[in-house]
């Protein structure tokens, strides 16, 4: 009786620890998390605000409207003006030019305002001028080749591996060389992206195009498998039903089983394409580390990705592109954020039907 | 497609300009100034260093109008672009420097190329051979300097930075950094290199000069041979880790962006706004010289 009772105190006292210590690694997993994400907010949110410097016009000279509402136009500050402004760094000022900005906010006439330019600007060198459109748009252009690659070729690739093809040798190697796949590094898809489409088929260089199709080859057996597994999750009994019933395998398939995967594979692919937008490495392999001032207007002019600009801005010196970098990260953090949530949305509603 | 009929489509065209990482930033500087003067499109920059430049500018007729360069080509280099057909200008831009730094709690102490050899090479020549680096810190080297380890962040092998590096302070024991821990071969990002030497005392980074001018009050610049880095030690060569920066074009054909994005770069305007960069400009009788040979290219306007 005893001795019983010492066991389940000691088997208690177990269960309490493990508990402690699951709880104790997702608190530090959290707390990491916390300072990174706090890091990037704090570095990154001022680069949603510019300095602005007002510029008296001739209010004598203006129509009798403007002389009211519009005898002031703000113009972006220079970058170091726009440090000393909001944070206080004098490095690349001259006195004189301090005593200048001194002079302005006297005379409120320096001000912090929304930095629109942040979203509708391309690349610059200037950090005040330079903003994320041209790497958007890129990477839209980028995102969609690679779902218009991946997504047919992995799906289908999936349906006739699981659904039609005959279990043998041969079938068996391609699945487990799909799997190895899977978990490649994407560095070496880069590699592949560069000998095929550019070595081998001459495309141009930085394009979305290339991107796109080396970022497809890369989220292709990713699909495959995820597609898989939601396929292998339908019952059977479903499938046997419909054959009972005496429909063709080709109607079972796309009238019951595609149907009922369809959440598992949708999550799949927005999860590889959210992969594909953040990924930077097969995009230098290629040659993306460019300065390209215009956005792409086609797939095949010459484009960065939003990663790849955060790359290239984070090795600049000028102290502003470091809010800029992390200003850059938080926006692709929102939209893979977004990217997820479409996901959990897709499942739950298709789940429910 | 081929590379250069992509930018032959529009009414100007795209000037593609690849190479080395140290010369981009003011290149692309230079190719925006020169988009919204001449209402030209903005040059294609591209970092994907010096060797890599080079081949993929002379591999064909078409390819990159220009290459950056942190050296002027090779003989051999030469040679190989001429087989193709292919003919080239090369430009002198000015200098670039590297600059070792310390955060502002630590004194700098004045070093020399050969004590930097001691503290770096992975051999050093000692009375008669060449042994692995026994030195581990500052004071062993020479007593007047502090008696911490010695722990340097510099460039990685792959950059063009790194053989600057060791050809400045390489001596009779191979061109090698040490490997054993005392230096550290930081990734191409000068950024981290900057944040690591703010973050920890007694830690030494090598950067470009164009960081060390963006961080001024936050670093502390040594004193190599007895010279700091600034504008005029570095422009008239005193100060002994400087390296020239080059942009090679091709001249088959002049067509009139080339001949007018070199003379953006010559100009005097860029002068004064790649300085603000960190570039060191050419002394003002080499700058005559590359502007007198832009106006010569031709393709005028």
């Amino acid at each position: 009786m005893i001795a019983s009772l010492s066991s389940l105190r000691k088997r208690r006292l177990k269960e309490r620890l493990f508990r402690g210590a699951g709880l104790l690694s997702i608190l530090l997993a959290l707390f990491f998390l916390g300072g990174i994400l706090g890091n990037i907010i704090y570095k990154g949110v001022p680069a949603f605000f510019r300095t602005e410097i007002s510029s008296k016009l001739y209010p004598d000279l203006l129509n009798a409207h403007a002389r009211y509402t519009a005898d002031r136009l703000w113009i972006v500050a220079s970058d170091d003006v726009d440090m000393y402004y909001k944070k206080g760094y004098a490095d690349n000022l001259s006195p004189l030019k301090i005593q200048e900005i001194n002079t302005l906010k006297e005379g409120e006439q320096i001000r912090l305002a929304f930095n629109e330019g942040f979203f509708t600007h391309s690349d610059s060198r200037e950090p005040e001028l330079a903003g994320i459109w041209g790497g958007l748009v890129g990477s839209c252009l980028t995102l969609f080749v690679t779902f218009m690659t991946a997504f047919p070729l992995g799906v289908g690739t999936a349906l006739y591996l699981e659904e039609f093809a005959p279990k043998n040798q041969l079938t068996h190697w391609i699945e487990a060389n799909i799997n190895n796949l899977a978990a490649v590094p994407s560095i070496l898809f880069g590699l592949l992206g560069l000998v095929l489409f550019i070595h081998f088929l001459s495309l141009p260089r930085p394009s979305a195009l290339v991107a796109g199709l080396t970022l497809g080859l890369m989220s292709l057996p990713v699909i495959v498998v995820a597609t898989r597994a939601a396929l292998l999750s339908v019952p059977q009994t479903l499938k046997e039903a419909a054959l009972g019933l005496g429909a063709t395998p080709l109607q079972v398939l796309f009238h019951h089983v595609v149907p009922t995967a369809l959440p598992g594979i949708m999550t799949g692919v927005i999860l590889s394409l959210a992969r594909a937008l953040g990924e930077t490495a097969p995009l230098l392999i290629i040659g993306m580390v460019a300065f390209i001032a215009t956005p792409p207007s086609h797939f095949l002019s010459p484009a960065t990705v939003l990663p790849v600009q955060i790359f290239n801005w984070s090795r600049s010196p000028e102290m502003g592109f470091i809010e800029n970098t992390s200003g850059a990260i938080l926006v692709l953090l929102v939209v893979l954020a977004l990217l997820n949530g479409v996901a959990v949305f897709i499942r739950r509603r298709f789940e429910r039907e | 497609m081929t590379e250069g009929e992509a930018g032959m489509t529009t009414e100007s065209a795209l000037l593609r300009i690849v190479g080395s990482s140290a010369v981009f930033p003011f290149a692309a500087t230079v190719a925006e100034h020169f988009h919204y003067k001449t209402n030209m499109p903005t040059p294609l920059i591209e970092a994907i260093g010096t060797g890599a430049g080079i081949k993929l500018f002379c591999s064909s007729r078409q390819g990159p109008d220009g290459v950056m360069t942190s050296r002027p080509f090779t003989e051999r280099e030469k040679k190989k672009c001429e087989a193709q057909g292919i003919t080239f200008e090369g430009f002198k831009l000015g200098q670039d420097a590297l600059v070792l730094v310390q955060n502002k709690e630590d004194p700098p102490f004045p070093l020399t190329l050969t004590d930097l050899n001691k503290a770096l090479s992975e051999k050093v020549f000692e009375e008669v051979v060449c042994v692995p680096n026994p030195y581990k810190t500052w004071k062993s080297i020479n007593p007047m300097f502090p008696a911490y380890p010695i722990r340097v962040l510099g460039p990685a092998p792959t950059s063009g930075t790194y053989d600057v590096l060791v050809e400045k302070i390489g001596g009779p024991c191979g061109l090698f950094l040490r490997r054993d821990g005392f230096y550290i071969e930081a990734p191409a990002n000068e950024n981290l290199i900057i944040q690591k030497v703010l973050n920890a005392s007694h830690t030494v980074g090598i950067v470009t000069f164009s960081f060390y001018d963006q961080n001024r009050e936050r670093l502390n610049a040594f004193p190599m041979e007895g010279i700091l880095p600034s504008f005029a030690s570095i422009q008239d060569g005193t100060y002994p880790l400087s390296r020239p920066l080059y942009l090679y074009i091709k001249t088959l054909k002049m067509i009139p962006e080339r001949a007018a994005y070199i003379r953006e770069f010559v100009s005097a305007d860029a002068m004064t706004y790649l300085a603000e960069r960190g570039l060191i400009p050419l002394s003002l009788t080499e700058h005559e010289d590359m502007r007198r040979r832009a106006q010569q290219l031709g393709g005028a306007p």
